[in-house]
């Protein structure tokens, strides 16, 4: 409870209740119930195809126009919209892949977004999210000429220049190094000191394991673990979910 | 901002040479008129007839390769696709379609005014337009919504076959005086307007290429997926109704002025790109690419009336034949620089 105690009026970020997706084939969640407070590190738990993605996408407002959710979901007090509202209300979303038609440079792309942000654009705080990730060097380059780690780099100072009240990333350690990494986790617990709710689907779940408030695990579209006690890691689970697993069924 | 100036002041010098030029005019007597020959100048000023007809011919080219310039980056940006242009989502096939055939079953059709000034021909191409819209639109929503913007692309491989055959059949069908006449338009070239047509025609024009230049950012952001877009900022379905009518009146008014120019759309918005690829052109880059086309197709009209008489081939023959070179060399040298 220590990560708490700057943090003086616990709010409700997101509340589901019965909350189910369907993708026009198939129900990729269903039933998952759960509330995230202000200032809450969440960790997403799953094998491939568990719904973390999806979870993530519901909350953020970004689903595919035939998918559908039934049941109740509310962030920040209202039902999230795909009208582009979000940001505006404070989510900001990093999706786990994108693709780049259009080549740019870094810096056309930081301000691609930073033009458009409807939140008061804070250019002290941006500066310092940039410093973060030593991204000015690359301000430079274009977009097609970047390494993996760098793109990753560059997208998540995209997606964390703002001030968000619920930050919602889809992987982010992917592709980066251990210090890359560790400078993320930096920052996530910055944000989250300041009063943020975070997000986070991970695989490399040990690295955050300190400071995770809330443990969600899914599995086919279930919600079949929750544990919001912070600093107790989830083992039990973790083993049954990727270890018994992988050894029993290779192929699964 | 200098090379937004060069821009310009190109294509006025071209806009001055290419008024002054023409079939029915020498080179000779161009240059005896540019270098201040008095009884040139004087045959200019009695002559103003000629010089109304070719001000609507420079005027329209004019707006068409900015439309078309504009139109073409916006489709590129929007479809996620370097291969997009204007025509692409078949609105332009559908405002021809529609035009040829009243020209079919209404032999006068061409020769048919509302109001003493709007040609019949406009109604049909619009209506072609709107249909051809309302066509992509019911695709989209009823039976590949699934497949996101990828299929308003479909919609308009469907408009674009289908219109292209019932085309053919329709030529099949057209008198040999009535098949010449349309031929030239329907690939492209631009058409004699009177200036009161061309008033009405060319702020149309580029009202909808400067809606589409306004909404440049949000396109871009679009260009990175419409989640990351939704996820910054922008309503996307807002942005595709925009989007979608602007390009209604940008296919239909082009249509009515010159057929439907290819290349211009498909080329510009590329060369544009890597002539303007610094990062201080971010900003103005809509305006440079859209410049750009209304220089490259003044030019190309210039070549078209000047280079073949007395025969004049379509305008999209020059746009192809002068962008293609440019871009290979511009390509060229990226490459050697990197």
């Amino acid at each position: 409870m220590t990560h708490h105690a700057n943090i003086q009026a616990e709010e409700l970020v997101a509340h589901a209740h019965h909350l189910s997706l369907w993708s026009a084939e198939r129900w990729i969640l269903e039933n998952v119930s759960f509330d995230l407070f202000q200032g809450a590190f969440c960790v997403l738990l799953g094998c491939n195809g568990a719904g973390k993605s999806s979870l993530l996408r519901v909350l953020a407002g970004v689903l595919p126009p035939s998918w559908r959710v039934v049941g109740r979901c509310e962030v920040l007090s209202e039902v999230p919209c795909n009208s582009g509202e979000m940001l505006s209300r404070g989510v900001s979303w990093l999706g786990q892949h994108q693709h780049v038609s259009e080549d740019m440079t870094v810096q056309e792309y930081l301000s691609l977004s930073g033009r458009s942000v409807l939140l008061p654009y804070d250019d002290e705080f941006s500066a310092r999210c940039r410093a973060d990730f030593a991204v000015d060097s690359l301000l430079g380059h274009r977009l097609s000429a970047l390494s993996g780690g760098q793109w990753q780099r560059v997208r998540l100072v995209q997606a964390l220049s703002i001030r968000a009240k619920l930050i919602l990333l889809d992987e982010p350690d992917a592709a980066l190094d251990e210090r890359w990494r560790r400078v993320l986790w930096r920052v996530l617990f910055e944000r989250r000191q300041a009063g943020a709710a975070v997000v986070v689907a991970l695989h490399r779940h040990l690295e955050v394991q300190s400071f995770v408030s809330n443990w969600i695990g899914l599995e086919e579209g279930r919600l079949v673990f929750s544990e919001d006690r912070p600093g107790v890691y989830p083992r039990a689970f973790v083993e049954r979910l990727f270890l018994e697993k992988s050894l029993t069924r290779p192929n699964g | 901002m200098r090379a937004f100036i060069f821009l310009c002041i190109s294509l006025l010098l071209l806009c001055m040479l290419s008024l002054l030029s023409g079939p029915a005019t020498t080179w000779s007597e161009v240059w005896n008129v540019l270098a201040g020959d008095s009884p040139a100048v004087e045959f200019w000023i009695n002559n103003s007839s000629l010089f109304e007809l070719r001000l609507a011919h420079v005027t329209l080219a004019l707006c068409v390769g900015f439309a078309l310039a504009s139109g073409g980056r916006a489709m590129q940006l929007f479809l996620q696709n370097p291969l997009a242009d204007p025509h692409i989502v078949g609105l332009s096939a559908g405002s021809t379609t529609l035009v040829l055939l009243c020209i079919l079953l209404w032999p006068s059709f061409a020769a048919t005014y509302f109001f003493d000034f709007i040609p019949a021909i406009w109604i049909a191409a619009f209506v072609g337009s709107a249909l051809a819209l309302v066509f992509v639109q019911l695709v989209f929503f009823g039976v590949v919504r699934r497949w996101g913007i990828a299929s308003l692309a479909l919609a308009g491989l469907l408009i674009n076959a289908g219109c292209s055959a019932l085309m053919m059949l329709i030529f099949a069908r057209l008198s040999p005086a009535a098949l010449s006449q349309v031929q030239a338009w329907t690939l492209g070239s631009i058409q004699p307007h009177s200036l009161s047509a061309v008033a009405l025609l060319a702020p149309l024009m580029l009202f909808s290429g400067v809606v589409l230049i306004r909404f440049d950012t949000p396109l871009r952001m679009l260009s990175f997926g419409s989640e990351f877009a939704i996820a910054n900022g922008v309503n996307v379905k807002r942005m595709r109704f925009v989007l979608l009518s602007s390009l209604m009146i940008l296919c239909a008014t082009t249509v009515c002025a010159s057929g439907s120019v290819g290349f211009v759309g498909l080329l510009i918005p590329h060369l544009s790109r890597r002539i303007f690829f610094h990062d201080h052109f971010a900003g103005i880059r809509p305006w440079l690419n859209a410049l750009l086309g209304a220089t490259l197709l003044v030019l190309a009209d210039l070549c078209s009336r000047t280079l073949t008489t007395p025969i004049e081939l379509p305008v999209g023959v020059y746009t192809a034949l002068l962008s293609t070179p440019f871009l290979f060399l511009v390509l060229f040298r990226q490459r050697s620089v990197q």
